[in-house]
């Protein structure tokens, strides 16, 4: 039988709380830049909104 | 510029691009601070070291809390107030408090086993949590089920209202019921139980995740608004193409 000491509880705690907080860091990150990769692919193609194309005509 | 400038969503993407990075600067100061406060602590005179992972987890049930609150608030904004910006603010909450729910869920687990001898048992307190971990994978699925984020956010936000009623359970479980997780020891009337030593450090933590929740919780609200521009484009280039 092998004796787990208290100190791998409190590793395996941290651990997992530094696993979620990076898997959702991650995540908020990759999503951030694959949506301004996609807008800046709709401006280069002309797709614009009716308030860009609005604030773009404007004096 | 007023607060209400900031339900445009443009005025709000520009003020997100302008906060966050400070928000980031400031919370990583703050785990720094809380951690080092951490690492001095002294042991408890009955749980030992393990009381560490309660700088953990006390602050992330908090925010599990919290979280599910800021979506009451916003699904209120959408479904009274019909501010332009509720319904994003609900949706981006849900999946920042659910991470913080499953690392309460988690930590409380881990801590319970060298302290009670088991990593679960179903009392008033877990319980009562695990559900709300339920709840908020079930709002993100609702989120997600359906297509136009108006209908989303009306479905989504009485369902939020509903499961409001989960919060003071969560709080109260400890005194109506007889559970095996401990009473309130910090926000009691009597005042904290718990020694200065281990409660600064607490409450530094608590700070600093919620400074991260915050900070988090704006990131994926800009995110959302940039996904509905996204979907904007998407409707815009199918209007406009041959045969339409």
């Amino acid at each position: 039988m092998t004796l787990i000491s208290h100190a791998d509880f409190i590793y395996a705690a941290y651990g997992a709380a530094i696993v979620i907080l990076s898997l959702l860091i991650l995540w908020v990150t990759l999503d951030y830049r694959s949506l301004q990769r996609t807008l800046a692919e709709f401006e280069d193609e002309g797709v614009t909104r009716r308030s860009d194309q609005a604030a773009r005509s404007s004096p | 510029m007023a607060l209400i400038d900031y339900a445009n969503p443009s005025k709000f993407l520009s003020f997100a691009d302008r906060v966050v990075p400070w928000l980031i600067g400031l919370t990583v100061l703050a785990f720094a601070f809380g951690l080092n406060q951490v690492y001095i602590a002294p042991d408890d005179y009955q749980q030992g070291a393990t009381v560490k992972i309660m700088f953990v987890h006390v602050p992330s049930a908090w925010l599990a809390m919290f979280g599910w609150a800021v979506m009451c608030v916003a699904a209120l904004g959408t479904l009274v107030w019909r501010h332009p910006l509720a319904d994003v603010a609900a949706k981006a909450a849900a999946p920042v408090g659910a991470a913080f729910t499953l690392i309460c869920l988690i930590t409380g687990s881990l801590w319970g086993r060298p302290m009670w001898g088991t990593y679960w048992v179903w009392d008033a307190r877990l319980t009562s949590v695990l559900v709300l971990f339920l709840m908020y994978l079930g709002v993100i699925a609702l989120w997600r089920t359906i297509d136009e984020p108006s209908r989303a956010a009306r479905a989504a936000a009485i369902l939020t209202l509903a499961g409001a009623v989960n919060l003071p359970i969560i709080k109260f479980s400890v005194d109506w019921w007889n559970t095996l997780h401990q009473p309130a020891s910090v926000f009691r009337l009597g005042g904290p139980t718990i020694h200065p030593d281990l409660l600064v450090p607490l409450l530094i933590m608590a700070a600093a995740f919620t400074l991260l929740f915050i900070t988090l919780h704006l990131a994926v609200m800009r995110n959302e608004i940039l996904r509905r521009r996204v979907r904007t484009m998407y409707l815009l280039q199918a209007q406009a193409a041959p045969g339409h």
